[in-house]
């Protein structure tokens, strides 16, 4: 007689949850542990990614955009002379989803005060349109550039004081022109920016684009920059415009910014280490207690084979209560990290660190990052470990012959 | 009755020890947890000891050195007549002081660089080209022709001369401001390129003779950095009285924490996240172990009642539990400690190739890193893991063990095997 | 006298309705006498033995042991009591099962701190009386339940106490393992004068006694010699 029989999954259920409810010290302890675990790579990992979405965020506005247009040669020599035009139109090649897109020159330029000289990247831009970078942002001292004919300057806060002047002061800039002839010209100052990385107030001088081309003697730009709705949107974009806008280099934010790039990539990488290391550490404690809580049941267990239930049976009884300890742990610590989220999801301060964090492309203030993809790793991370773990004491328990047991 | 001063109970050790092997797999589990966070703190630390020895080595060596002297003003407003007089002699003040390996003078300007119509803005260095390569691995960076080879040659980055279209044997103009106030103006032949890998310094950064810069921005022979190299880059806050005690009055001190705040604050961070990563480690295994203590003592119970009902104190009960913790940790400090030797030394000899890692290269120049990296083993790594793993389980076995305390024996004896 | 107790009550309190192991119980051991408690479970035997042995304490009463007011003894000083005047063997588990005979007996004068020397050749000397001499290395999962209880015997005379508590010794044992062990008892009784106190249920061990005292419901309700 060989009827097919099926698992009694609620009979399971009920003896695995009053054999962890027996033992509850030593269960408690077992679940802190996981619950510990748990919180602790949770809130690690929220705060990696809360750092990594800040390197790409920076990256980005720092007036890469998601993508960029650019003229072949430019990043290597950068200069009006690799400057390009757009037909008319260029934008419908562009898919949906983009937050904003803008036309820019931007030269290298040395800035002199009265008193004082400095290199500086000169960018002529339409004002409107940088509501996608840093500058839109950005505080300022004075007036904002009124539009793309203003021939005033928007210079950043630290260079300001370098160079010894204030709004309202003249400044003289030296480039090269479309002729390649050095162009020198008096400009006089509208206002003064402030930006979160204090890096960029020394790098940028911003005035109007058309102003600028003026001054240059050309109708070209440098670049286009574009910002996406989502990360997720970029090769599309990419694959659309590299159609449509020829004899241009169409480039991500990666091609542009591979130092922030590749630090996105290192510390995704870090957060799974930092998984499989710490649940890994599990590993010894949960193999502990299950093998324990066979040995001690060897009689029940003896008894019930005895009686008649199947050797799979048996394992699905370790599997089971092995699960339900895992599956109590990890639930504990998600809503501990989740507790704990909520209370510094508006960011927490780190100006102390603020030299180090601006030189990783970071901002003083810091908003752990909440990804429902990393919580998914870890619950199936921790029921495939539970499952990994009861192996060997299920094998143990397998082994058990009934006479044994009851002899003992 | 005889003497019952606490002395060495070599049955107790023994019945600890044979305890341990009961249950073998607890024992090696237990030991194994131990190991694996011991192992991967120790490897982590080591790695982080090399990662931040290169970082500063890297820092420190392309330009800033390991301190500087420099007028009191210049740190903070860097112009041209913020500078100290007698630079030279001030360089040689230095180089008898115990530590110091190499010191360089340099004299320094923003200025703008003119080939024909093209100019661009540059950081101009006169340095002492003997004394700076000796102190800087500038020279090392090395992409065409030679280092500084006549007083009048000058040392540009690849980037620079390119944005100004020159090859190495063009002559080019420095104009700028003197330090008297009047116009600077400077000629050179450009006899060498660097590379650097760092985009900022490959593209700003102009090197000539100190004599030629000292000439052309009527500085006489003022400097205005003193750059000095010690033997050990971390040593130098420790050095500081001597370094003061050489320097002339009105000038200012500064050493790499100062000079480069952001490398500090990198290591700082660095640091920050990874002991947060070992203390998680080592509270998760030290929780596993106490699981592992309460079963033992649980199972033991009857045991313990008839030791107590012998005459024995419930102390010694908990001494010996304690002996079998360390025993455990022993075992578990071995397995770790072993590992991450067999894991950190031949690293240690041949290194890591960073530059073959995808997307290392990229982040190497920019982040300071060598193209190799060696992890560091010293003593401080090796013991502090292990050191607050044996405290984690001693407590680990002493919470359950505190429990003999409160043992009634009679129950105790009672209880079902 | 070895033992004195006078009007030792025991009442345990833990449960919702009290439980009167002991009611006022006078009982006295003189030396070199070997006394059974005897009386079905529940009786308070191993109580009252218990309590001589000052592993429990009565709720009201006193006793005497060895001229030493047990119940005024902290938690400590009772331990050096067990340790010093008393020797026990229990029914089951009575050593450590890692040690072997002879390092189970050590154990014992180890905890007395007594030195090494001294300590193996008394070990020695003690298994060799109860004719253990040749399974000084054996660990008791190595051993019978009969050979067990003499090392547990050998264990308990090491230290010269002044009474010897067995608690069902033979309650785990057959026939004829009983009757060896008891004669050994006898013989430590009668040769060596070691004052002993059974409890018990098992009749065979009662013809080997000196006396008999029976209890029922917390009190003693026989004693003959």
């Amino acid at each position: 007689m060989n009827r097919a029989r099926r698992m009694p999954v609620k009979l399971l259920m009920q003896l695995s949850w009053r054999n962890i409810w027996r033992h509850r010290r030593r269960n408690a302890i077992l679940l802190s542990a996981i619950a510990i675990a748990v919180t602790g790579v949770t809130l690690l990992n929220m705060m990696m990614r809360g750092m990594q979405q800040d390197m790409m965020n920076t990256a980005i506005e720092n007036l890469t955009g998601h993508v960029k247009i650019l003229a072949p040669g430019y990043r290597d020599d950068p200069g009006i002379e690799r400057g390009f035009e757009v037909v008319e139109g260029w934008q419908t090649a562009l898919p949906g989803g983009v937050q904003g897109w803008a036309k820019r020159i931007r030269v290298p330029a040395v800035v002199m005060s009265e008193r004082e000289t400095r290199g500086i990247q000169l960018l002529g831009v339409d004002p409107v349109r940088e509501s996608i970078s840093f500058l839109g942002d950005a505080t300022v001292d004075g007036e904002r550039l009124a539009g793309p004919g203003d021939s005033r300057l928007l210079v950043g806060g630290l260079l300001t004081e370098a160079l010894d002047t204030a709004p309202g002061r003249r400044l003289v800039l030296v480039t090269q022109g479309a002729d390649g002839r050095t162009r020198e010209a008096g400009f006089r100052i509208a206002g003064v920016y402030r930006a979160e990385i204090a890096g960029l107030e020394k790098a940028f001088v911003f005035t109007g684009l058309e102003a600028l081309q003026q001054l240059l003697g050309t109708d070209k730009i440098t670049e286009i920059s574009i910002r996406l709705d989502h990360e997720d949107l970029e090769a599309p974009t990419i694959a659309g415009l590299t159609g449509s806008v020829e004899n241009l280099d169409v480039l991500s934010w990666r091609e542009l910014e591979p130092q922030a790039a590749s630090m996105v990539e290192i510390s995704d990488m870090a957060i799974y280490i930092l998984f499989v290391i710490v649940m890994g550490a599990l590993v010894f404690g949960l193999v502990n207690t299950l093998v324990t809580a066979v040995m001690e049941r060897l009689r029940e267990l003896g008894m019930l084979r005895a009686i008649g239930m199947r050797p799979r049976v048996v394992v699905a009884q370790v599997v089971v209560e092995s699960s339900i300890i895992m599956a109590i742990g990890v639930a504990t610590g998600l809503m501990l990290a989740a507790a704990m989220f909520a209370f510094v999801a508006d960011g927490i301060d780190l100006t102390a660190f603020d030299d180090s964090l601006a030189s990783f492309g970071m901002r003083p203030t810091f908003v752990p990052v909440f990804d429902i993809r990393d919580v998914v790793l870890v619950v199936v991370l921790s029921l495939a470990l539970s499952v990994l773990a009861s192996f060997y004491p299920a094998r143990r328990a397998v082994k058990i012959k009934p006479l044994d047991a009851l002899r003992r | 009755m005889a003497d019952r001063s606490p002395r060495t109970r070599t049955l107790f050790v023994r019945v600890a020890w044979r305890n341990l092997w009961r249950r073998r797999l607890r024992t090696w589990m237990s030991a194994s947890g131990i190991g694996f966070a011991i192992f991967l703190v120790t490897v982590g630390m080591s790695f982080q000891a090399g990662t931040y020895d290169a970082w500063i080595e890297t820092a420190t060596g392309l330009m800033s050195g390991h301190a500087q002297v420099q007028h009191p003003a210049y740190f903070d407003n860097p112009e041209v007549r913020h500078s100290l007089a007698e630079g030279t002699d001030l360089a040689s003040q230095f180089e008898g002081v115990p530590g110091v390996v190499a010191v360089a003078p340099r004299a320094e300007a923003f200025a703008l660089v003119s080939v024909g119509e093209r100019s661009f803005g540059a950081m101009v260095i006169g340095v002492d080209p003997v004394r700076d390569a000796a102190l800087s691995d500038l020279s090392t960076h090395l992409a065409a022709g030679e280092y500084l080879p006549s007083p009048d040659s000058a040392f540009v980055g690849t980037a620079l001369a390119t944005n100004l279209g020159i090859e190495v044997g063009d002559e080019i103009v420095v104009l700028g401001s003197g330090a008297e106030g009047g116009v600077a103006a400077l000629v050179s032949r450009v006899d060498g390129m660097f590379e650097t890998g760092r985009v900022e310094v490959d593209r700003s950064v102009l090197q000539v003779g100190l004599a030629a810069m000292q000439a052309g921005f009527e500085l006489g022979d003022a400097v205005h950095r003193v750059v000095i190299k010690t033997r050990d880059a971390r040593g130098v806050t420790g050095m500081r009285p001597i370094l003061e005690a050489a320097m002339p009055a009105g000038g200012r001190l500064l050493d790499w924490n100062e000079l480069l705040p952001e490398l500090e604050q990198a290591i700082q961070i660095d640091r920050t996240t990874a002991a947060m990563t070992y203390w998680l480690l080592l509270v998760v295994v030290a929780m596993s172990v106490v699981n592992a203590f309460i079963m033992t003592v649980f199972e033991r119970t009857r045991e313990f009642g008839m030791l107590l009902a012998i005459g024995m104190r419930p102390g010694s009960i908990i001494g010996m539990l304690s002996i079998e913790a360390v025993c455990v940790w022993a075992m578990g400090t071995v397995i770790g400690i072993l590992l991450c030797l067999l894991v950190v030394v031949p690293l240690g000899m041949v290194g890591i190739d960073l530059a073959g890692i995808e997307g290392m290269d990229a982040m190497a120049g920019q982040l300071m890193m060598p193209d190799r990296l060696y992890p560091a083993l010293n003593v401080e790594v090796l013991v502090e893991s292990p050191g607050w793993m044996l405290l984690g389980t001693l407590i680990a076995a002493l919470i359950p063990a505190l429990r003999v305390r409160r043992m009634q024996v009679v129950e105790a004896l009672r209880e079902e095997e | 006298m070895v033992v004195e107790c006078r009007d030792v009550s025991r009442t345990y309190d833990d449960d919702a309705v009290p439980v009167h192991a002991l009611r006022g119980v006078d009982f006295q051991l003189a030396a070199g006498e070997w006394v059974s408690l005897a009386g079905p479970s529940g009786s308070g035997k191993s109580t009252l033995l218990h309590v001589i042995g000052g592993l429990d304490q009565p709720t009201t009463g006193s006793v005497v042991v060895d001229g030493v007011e047990v119940t005024a003894l902290s938690a400590a000083q009772l331990s050096d009591l067990r340790l010093d005047k008393i020797g026990f063997v229990f029914q089951s588990y009575n050593l450590i099962p890692v040690l072997s005979a002879l390092e189970n007996v050590e154990f014992i004068l180890q905890l007395q701190g007594v030195d090494r020397a001294e300590r193996r050749s008394r070990s020695r000397e003690a298994l060799h009386s109860l004719g253990l001499s040749d399974l000084e290395n054996r660990r008791p999962g190595e051993m019978s339940g009969g050979q067990q209880q003499r090392v547990a015997i050998a264990r308990a005379i090491v230290t010269e106490p002044v009474l010897l508590l067995a608690d069902e010794p033979s309650a785990n044992l057959d026939t004829s393992t009983t009757r060896e062990l008891l004669e050994v008892l006898q013989s430590l009784n009668r040769e060596r004068g070691v004052t002993i106190l059974t409890a018990t249920h098992d009749p065979m061990v009662m013809g080997y006694t000196t006396r008999q005292v029976n209890l029922r419901d917390g009190n003693v309700v026989g004693d003959n010699a």
